[in-house]
């Protein structure tokens, strides 16, 4: 992670037509990916817990998802300076901001149904559904709705190496991005752990009551 | 077709009961209506475009139904009936039994709503086959998407919030798309209009969320 903070401020060439500012990219792109990735997660482990009906996977399921609410809050915010910086404005209602924006109520309406259900078992299973719905509704969200015919969008539509031959990417400018979204992936595998097992053990110190 | 029976009689006892309290009908209704007027007034007939009038017909109807869908399984968990219910039917036809319920009563409050919008903001519906077509898929979207959620928050403290909550971001999509397909009715023109790609995306959308919720209805909904 130090080595990849470095080597986006030092190392990588400014993106073109973007200048310095350009460089949030390599903090704002994984915190977007880790993201949705964390509601994948938590989409996982309540499919695990319904095949279970083990509590650990609730705990791992409400963890991936405070984690992720995190990272999609740090990117949402990274992406909103770095809006004012490329474009002039914080928030212009691009669709990948509205989506970004929906993913954040996803997540709030999870915490929120989580919250206001009283017994461990039913707010497992009901929070593990949820899940599973929600993510439906947040991959159509980030992943199709930018792409719909007629939403006009600032961002740029992903770009891939041989994606565009004749411009291409910088394969510095590449290298330090995946080396950043793995970064982020493994630091959120950690957080989640962490969260996890500080989850478990609330769990325990209520059963043991 | 032991489950379509089961679902029919779920409906009609539903059906049964909204008619002599005619509670959910009412409430709904009335904050429709009261929506409608409400924007009619702060707007004061100034003329929108085509897609303005299909957003704002579209929130109508979904807070409208945010207010009243989670009903059915409320007033379960309110009169203990739900012990019942689950001995006397199978999961699945409970869930569609519900779905259907809350489908007629959309198309209740979409048949007020639709004509009084478009009466009181002086709305030209260009296409009025299109709009019918859109709205009733529109309600089969909206109550298809919400009546699992509806089991959800039955459990649930300050139910009614917490419905309105979860419906948003599962709804999104639905009605994006649905703004989409009903622009063109209001005489949106033009080859980027694509209201029948949009039409088609939201059966697509409804189709893969009926599907979840069907599995995962069980799950939700035994002890």
């Amino acid at each position: 992670m130090a080595g990849v903070i470095a080597a986006a401020f030092l190392w990588s060439p400014p993106l073109q037509g973007l200048g310095e500012a350009g460089r949030i990219f390599y903090f704002h792109v994984p915190c977007a990916w880790v993201g949705t990735l964390a509601f994948l997660c938590a989409a996982y482990a309540g499919l695990k817990y319904l095949r279970t009906r083990d509590l650990e996977w609730d705990s791992s399921g409400a963890a991936a998802a405070q984690v992720g609410f995190l990272f999609t809050f740090l990117a949402t915010v990274s992406g909103a300076v770095w809006a004012q910086e490329a474009w002039g404005r914080w928030w212009n209602w691009d669709p990948r901001q509205t989506a970004i924006l929906m993913v954040l109520l996803i997540y709030g309406a999870y915490f929120a149904l989580r919250s206001s259900i009283e017994s461990a078992e039913r707010r497992a299973s009901i929070s593990a559904a949820y899940s599973i719905l929600a993510m439906v509704a947040a991959i159509f969200l980030v992943y199709v709705a930018p792409r719909l015919p007629g939403l006009d969008t600032l961002h740029p539509s992903p770009v891939l190496p041989g994606n565009d031959p004749e411009r291409g990417i910088e394969p510095r400018i590449l290298m330090v991005l995946l080396a950043a979204l793995a970064g982020f992936t493994g630091l959120f595998a950690w957080m989640w752990r962490i969260q996890t097992r500080v989850d478990r053990l609330f769990l325990r110190r209520e059963q043991n009551r | 077709m032991e489950v379509l029976r089961a679902a029919a009689a779920v409906l009609r006892k539903d059906l049964r009961g909204e008619l002599r309290t005619r509670y959910a009908l009412s409430s709904i209704l009335l904050f429709a209506l009261a929506s409608v007027a409400l924007v009619s007034f702060t707007l004061k007939g100034e003329a929108l475009t085509p897609r303005q009038h299909a957003a704002l017909v579209w929130v109508v109807v979904f807070f409208a139904a945010a207010t009243g869908l989670a009903r059915g399984f409320v007033q379960e968990a309110d009169a203990g009936t739900e012990l019942l219910l689950r001995q006397a039917a199978s999961p699945e036809a409970v869930w569609l039994g519900k779905l259907l319920f809350n489908l007629a009563l959309l198309a209740a409050v979409e048949a007020v709503v639709f004509p009084v919008y478009c009466g009181l903001m002086y709305a030209s519906v260009e296409q009025p086959a299109q709009m019918a077509a859109v709205a009733a898929l529109g309600a089969v979207a909206i109550s298809g998407c919400t009546t699992i959620l509806g089991a959800m928050v039955a459990r649930a403290r300050s139910r009614s919030s917490v419905f309105a909550l979860t419906a948003l971001p599962i709804l999104l999509p639905a009605l994006l798309l649905l703004v989409q397909a009903s622009a063109p009715a209001f005489g949106a023109g033009g080859p980027e209009a694509g209201g029948r790609e949009a039409a088609l995306a939201v059966v697509s959308y409804t189709g893969i969320l009926m599907v979840l919720s069907w599995l995962l209805f069980p799950a939700v909904w035994e002890e």
